[in-house]
């Protein structure tokens, strides 16, 4: 029963790790083919032009700039929210925040583009240009998709701190502000940062809610024309053409989803390196 | 005076975090009120199309389906970390990677799924190949719900039966699998919440195993209601004529995640 059990285990990993080969196999293929150096000198991200060209720096820019806003937004909206939740509010009203937090976490993608792309982008209209308005709706989205994630993060490092610390703050006379100042707040020091990093992992891998809120916000919209605007949007435009296996731009494909990987299983070891350290000065 | 001044220090914190609490529920409300406003609007259009039902059944059957092919699968890799695995660093490096995959972004499940099931297996079934992603998708995320699920059985619990003499397999069987019913159930439901979301990996897998179907061309057959979603933007109406997919989308996944919420609450002694 065991040994069933630890196929079990150990099916996903194997799964995914053919599949990674396959990636990895025709990336190789891709980087051969091409020249590396004018890849990281060139900005411009063709693969279907006339003379394709594969800049993915620009891309690459685009999403850790989406990414990096996505980061001043969603860390401390996520650990206000976690502090009022877990902290401020009243025993009646905390389940019904937890509901919101449900809520947020059940949105699929799709309907925050829908909502960015019908109730906000409108009144950006004519403020910026059409690009730097999709970065700042794109921006924007990721950040609400982020939220989740990280505020169950910081509310389970909340409510790790022991009571018999709140409470010795209590009876030393202090308020609850002072103990959520000087005895929540350190002891989420190393949970903040784990939360930031999975939030930037989130951002950047988002695709659906980009490629939308790019393709309807820049003028002449359609899936295909426009130039793409992160690394996501890049995979899901190469995707949607479909070109034939064994082709540069088919290869590209995959070579783009493993800068992606790399860089969001990057971002997680961080994160994960992080909550180690904190259990372990926990444990001691 | 620094007593004063701590004070003002704690009445900003205090309402500073009441507000931003606030501003997200604010926002989690306008977002139902957009979709509720475009779905009308488009509903009320002349000529408007009839809603997707036929998507959305379409679709929360090649979920079952996904889950089906998970629910084996997930179960026993649970099984097998929570109560089996030895604390060595084989078993703890097979569930950090699972819980690693759980996070993975949907795009990238796309990839994966058109290198092994369109490349490697050649399936050439639109249907088989997004209900296999799903499945594929679903897996550690499902896994991941069901070891919390199974970690909710408390110690004591299980060493009654132990002193009794019973087998690790019969603790599991009669106790800890009936005691954990409820989390198991609302694990299913938040994974097929999630799951009737997936636009990007089924857009990317659809486009390969069946050119045509994503560029919203109607050929009659059913679709995944994320993919018809999404090229419902694309189409004349633009933006607003998702509104009724889009819909229909958070219905069914706030409602997957409201039962999920709902079994897993201990309702007898209420």
């Amino acid at each position: 029963m065991q040994a069933v059990l630890f196929a079990c285990a150990a099916a996903p990993i194997l799964v995914s790790a053919v599949g990674l080969s396959v990636l990895v196999v025709e990336a190789v293929g891709f980087v051969v083919r091409v020249d590396l150096a004018a890849m990281l000198r060139e900005g411009l991200w063709r693969p279907f032009a006339a003379t394709p060209s594969f800049g993915f720096g620009g891309l690459l820019w685009a999403s850790v700039q989406i990414a990096g806003g996505a980061l001043l937004i969603t860390l401390p909206t996520a650990l206000a929210f976690a502090l009022h939740v877990e902290e401020y509010a009243d025993r009646p009203h905390r389940a019904l925040w937890a509901l919101v937090a449900e809520a947020l976490a059940a949105l699929p993608s799709i309907v925050v583009a829908l909502v960015l792309i019908v109730g906000i982008a409108p009144w950006l209209d004519g403020v910026t240009d059409p690009r730097t308005a999709a970065l700042l709706l794109a921006t924007l989205g990721v950040s609400v998709l982020a939220l989740p994630e990280t505020v169950r993060l910081l509310r389970q490092g909340i409510r790790a701190v022991p009571e018999a610390q709140r409470l010795a703050a209590f009876s030393l006379g202090a308020t609850r502000g002072e103990v959520v100042r000087h005895v929540v707040l350190p002891a989420l020091r190393l949970r903040i940062p784990a939360g930031g990093v999975l939030a930037i992992g989130r951002a950047l891998g988002e695709a659906t809610l980009v490629t939308l809120v790019v393709a309807q916000v820049v003028p002449n919209g359609s899936v295909g024309d426009v130039a793409p605007l992160a690394l996501t949007d890049g995979l899901v435009r190469l995707g949607l053409r479909s070109a034939p296996q064994g082709t540069l731009a088919d290869q590209s494909l995959f070579a783009l989803a493993l800068v992606l990987l790399l860089l969001t299983v990057g971002g997680h070891l961080l994160a994960r390196r992080y909550l180690r350290r904190e259990r372990s000065e926990a444990g001691a | 005076m620094s007593r004063s001044r701590s004070s003002g220090a704690d009445g900003v914190l205090r309402i500073s975090t009441g507000l931003v609490a606030a501003l997200v529920a604010l926002g989690a409300v306008a977002t139902l009120g957009t979709v509720a406003f475009v779905t009308v609007a488009f509903v009320a259009a002349p000529g408007a199309a009839p809603a997707p039902i036929s998507s959305l059944v379409y679709t929360l059957s090649l979920v079952l389906g996904a889950l089906c092919i998970a629910a084996p699968l997930a179960l026993g890799a649970a099984l097998y970390l929570e109560e089996y695995a030895p604390n060595h660093w084989v078993t703890r490096s097979l569930g950090a990677n699972i819980d690693e995959l759980a996070r993975l972004p949907g795009i990238l499940w796309g990839i994966l799924a058109l290198a092994l099931f369109v490349r490697v297996l050649s399936i050439d079934r639109p249907g088989v190949v997004v209900a296999l992603t799903l499945g594929l998708i679903g897996l550690p995320r499902l896994t991941r719900g069901l070891r919390v699920a199974l970690r909710s059985v408390a110690g004591p619990e299980r060493e009654a039966v132990w002193a009794l003499g019973a087998t690790r397999w019969q603790v599991i069987r009669s106790h800890v699998l009936p005691l954990a019913r409820r989390p198991i159930a609302a694990a299913f439901f938040a994974t097929a919440s999630r799951l009737v979301g997936e636009t990007a990996p089924l857009l990317l897998v659809a486009a390969f195993s069946a050119p045509g179907l994503t560029s919203g061309a109607g050929t009659g057959a059913p679709q995944v209601l994320a993919i018809e979603t999404f090229s419902a933007f694309f189409g004349p109406g633009g933006a607003r004529m998702a509104g009724a997919g889009v819909a229909l989308l958070l219905a069914t996944a706030l409602a997957l995640r409201a039962i999920g919420v709902a079994c897993d609450r201990d309702w007898s002694d209420h």
